[in-house]
């Protein structure tokens, strides 16, 4: 995945959830995993639903469809592997989503004032606007030792 | 925590498992005494015994009560299952606690010999 271009626009990863379509930076992006086995044990962390075993290594598995559309999302079938900063580290998240995600240049256009602070700002695809997320900040967690 | 057992002269302070995970209430039947500690928990069943080659820290994902109660993570099998960390059943406070309650009442109290009702 390429950085921000000279001229303010960048590569993003367009992903739906149910019928609606978000984007992410495309630096943050890994893969699209096909579903596979949901691991889960008890747990109090909000929008965690397990994790899943991918090339050898455990990810966990954040459902945020509730806080970008709300209840009763839809059965999503794959996982969008994306990077989640946790102050000096990071680690991989799988976050579900349906079907399959599409990589675009855009330019992204600021986030208005009335929109979450998860929001990043904004980006035109095919006409259609969406929403570019902050990872960080749609899943917030203090990781502690 | 609500009962201890007595077991070749120590007491143990026996935890619920399910209400330690907040998991369902369900009818458990065994206690595991725990080595080198005063805690026992009380479990549904044993499943087997098996040996851990491979501790995988706890993703920073996670950042609740969890970090208290696990090592880890391992993969038995084709299962991935939390490593339990027998010092998160009962914290030093709670541990302090509760030696101070029983010693204040173990003149009086009837000890329960092999066994506890759950």
């Amino acid at each position: 995945m390429t950085e921000r271009h000279a001229n303010g626009s960048g590569m993003f990863v367009v992903f739906a959830i149910g019928t609606k379509r978000f984007a992410l930076p495309a630096e943050g992006v890994a893969e699209l995993v096909a579903p596979g086995q949901l691991h889960r044990f008890p747990h109090t962390t909000p929008r965690l639903s397990g994790v899943i075993l991918r090339r050898g290594h455990i990810v966990p598995v954040c459902d945020v469809a509730e806080v970008l559309v709300g209840p009763g999302a839809p059965l999503r079938r794959f996982y969008l592997l994306a990077r989640r900063r946790f102050g000096t580290g990071q680690e991989w998240n799988a976050i579900p989503v349906t079907g399959e995600c599409e990589l675009v240049e855009a330019d992204l256009m600021p986030r208005s004032e009335d929109r979450p602070e998860f929001v990043r700002g904004s980006i035109s695809v095919g006409g259609e606007q969406l929403e570019v997320l902050e990872f960080e900040k749609l899943a917030p967690a203090e990781a502690r030792p | 925590m609500r009962h201890t057992i007595e077991r070749d002269d120590q007491s143990y302070y026996v935890v619920n498992a399910c209400l330690h995970f907040h998991l369902r209430p369900s009818r458990p039947s065994l206690v595991l005494t725990l080595r080198d500690s005063r805690v026992a928990v009380l479990v549904d069943r044993i499943e087997h015994m098996t040996e851990i080659t491979t501790l995988h820290a706890l993703p920073q994902a996670f950042s609740g009560e969890e970090r208290g109660w696990y090592r880890g993570l391992a993969l038995v099998g084709e299962r991935v299952v939390p490593v339990v960390d027998p010092a998160g059943f009962l914290t030093e406070r709670e541990m302090e606690t509760l030696e101070a309650t029983s010693g204040a009442a173990r003149a009086a109290k009837h000890p329960v010999a092999g066994g506890v009702s759950a």
